[in-house]
């Protein structure tokens, strides 16, 4: 079943639709959508079985999952403590988002060793073995039913715990509780409300625009009744419930958006500040769906073993890529090998945690997928041929883009990170420079066979469009 | 001497502090006087299993040659990646 809680029935923007207690399809606001058509929830009700394939595949489903095991960030991290581990490398990397990104490094107490004690097991998504997910029960002294639950995972934790100023993991625990029991993008939700709390501290909002309501950092009580009431769009919540689009919606004045963290009008995904890695930052700019790390984050940057590899790494991105993780060299060529990967990954139906490039360069990739294709449906992929697939997928999302007026302007970033360095650790006095941005993104784009303008290039349009209006070819 | 903070997964004896007091003043010569007490640590490096911290501050670049000074924590911290396809071998030296 896949369902919409109640910030899904009243259009709130950063709103999910649920398919169990925290699995969610949540970016860009798809709970609204449903609301709006007056759909509640989809319900398939059957039984599973097997199906006709060509060639048999299981034995080689087996092969893909010890695969996924062997891998040591499965093993000694994943399958432990699930994503919450990813806090405190951030944390020390300094950059950590916090205080919507005024500051990049927050308290240990939240690092993933302190949800050990709420944390009753591990449980995964049907018929995974890695079993990521954290879940969470705050104890017998837990008022009502929000002291047990999924979750959180590294964005909830970041999102509700430095980018809002709270530092104890049970009040983060509760609020990630209660956002998932109404139905909303964790991401998202925490962003507008850091959003709005930085423009209260700078007096761009005050108590008179929020009904009284004092948005000071790390007042968990205050985040809690603000949910509740986005979730209704009462008060205040109702101008949360825009998300990005507060100031479009009149609630702020246009200064605001200089304090708004999000490109094409969505919110940043994940709480890791991207201003020390600029392959991080041109995926951040360039992902078609707006600022979203799981289209082509370069997750490997944050390995020293690999950056210090120049041939593997060369290997892994089909060409040098600067072993430097604040240089600006070849970043271009990782994020786009990523993006490919990724864009087939999705395709295929691949967890993004079990995806080549993403937690691993050792997970199942192009040839795992050409090879389970060919079993079950027959068709013979080359990898090479596959990349292509995830070329094209980008492509056909740019276009859809241009048509609605998305280009060269929009694959940029937040003003913050363009303009204020980070304040701390090793890589203290770091921003992105506009003029070395500017030159990595004309070369993504033309390693990507895009214009100048973002947009795929004419010959190439010609085939995509050519693709699309192809008929379906029946099954061999 | 140099602390090292271990992950649950390297713990010693449940420990997860491990005093290095050999004469260590490189990440390179750490993980050879780590191996030793945590057979197989070596491989985990060289796959990519692991970052690491010194003093709070992640190592992310030339980590092999980060110097290190007695009275330093190390932290070794789970990293992304690591897997079966190997990264090439580095030798000790």
């Amino acid at each position: 079943m896949a369902a919409i809680a109640r910030a899904g029935e009243q259009l709130v923007l950063t709103s999910a639709i649920m398919a169990g207690p925290k699995a969610c399809y949540a970016r860009g606001g798809p709970g609204a959508k449903l609301g709006s058509l007056g759909v509640k929830a989809i319900v398939l009700q059957g039984q599973t079985r097997d199906f006709e394939t060509v060639y048999p595949y299981k034995a080689y489903n087996r092969t893909i999952a010890q695969k996924l095991l062997d891998t040591a960030v499965v093993k000694h991290a994943l399958k432990v403590r699930g994503t919450p581990f990813l806090y405190k490398p951030s944390r020390i990397l300094g950059a950590m988002g916090t205080k919507n990104n005024q500051e990049t490094t927050w308290t240990d107490r939240l690092d993933a060793e302190h949800i050990d004690p709420y944390r009753p097991g591990m449980a995964g998504c049907f018929r995974c073995p890695v079993n990521c997910r954290p879940l969470n029960e705050l104890g017998p002294d837990a008022p009502d039913r929000y002291g047990r639950g999924d979750g959180p995972e590294y964005v909830t934790l970041g999102k509700f715990g430095p980018n809002i100023g709270v530092d104890r993991i049970e009040s983060v625990i509760r609020l990630n509780n209660i956002c998932n029991d109404l139905g909303f993008d964790t991401a998202s939700t925490g962003s507008a409300i850091a959003w709005a709390m930085e423009l209260y501290q700078r007096g761009i909002v005050t108590t008179r625009e929020t009904g009284g309501l004092e948005l000071v950092w790390g007042d968990a009580a205050l985040v809690e009744r603000l949910l509740f009431m986005t979730s209704r769009r009462e008060g205040f919540g109702n101008v949360i419930a825009d998300g990005t689009r507060a100031v479009e919606r009149g609630h702020y004045p246009p200064e605001a958006l200089r304090y708004r963290m999000a490109v094409k009008g969505l919110m940043q995904s994940d709480p890791h500040d991207a201003r020390i890695l600029k392959a991080f930052a041109l995926g951040l700019a360039v992902s078609t769906r707006g600022m979203d790390h799981l289209r082509n984050r370069v997750t490997l940057e944050i390995n020293a073993r690999i950056n210090d590899d120049p041939a593997f790494k060369a290997r892994l991105y089909g060409g040098p890529v600067s072993g430097e993780p604040n240089s600006y060299v070849d970043k271009e060529r990782a994020v786009r090998a990523c993006e490919n990967t990724f864009g087939v990954g999705d395709a295929v139906g691949m967890c993004r945690f079990t995806t080549k490039l993403f937690n691993s360069p050792s997970l199942p990739g192009y040839e795992e997928f050409a090879a389970q294709i060919a079993n079950v449906t027959g068709l013979r992929f080359e990898p090479s041929d596959l990349d292509e697939v995830g070329l094209n997928i980008m492509g056909v999302e740019r276009l859809i883009n241009h048509r609605l007026g998305v280009g060269r302007k929009d694959d940029t970033l937040p003003e913050r990170w363009f303009e204020e360095p980070i304040q701390v650790g090793a890589y203290k006095g770091e921003k992105i420079d506009r003029r070395e941005f500017d030159a990595m993104l004309s070369r993504f784009y033309a390693l990507s066979r895009l214009n100048e303008e973002g947009v795929p290039e004419v010959a190439w349009r010609r085939q995509l469009v050519a693709m699309l209006e192809r008929k379906p070819q029946a099954s061999p | 001497m140099i602390t090292v903070r271990l992950p649950p997964s390297l713990a010693i004896d449940g420990r997860d502090t491990l005093d290095v007091a050999d004469d260590v003043r490189s990440i390179a010569a750490l993980i050879d006087a780590i191996d030793r007490r945590v057979p197989g640590f070596r491989a985990l490096f060289d796959e990519g299993g692991c970052n690491f911290a010194v003093n709070e501050e992640l190592v992310l670049h030339r980590v092999r040659d980060r110097a290190l000074r007695p009275g330093d924590t190390v932290e070794i911290v789970p990293a992304i990646a690591g897997g079966a396809a190997r990264l090439a071998r580095v030798s000790p030296d």
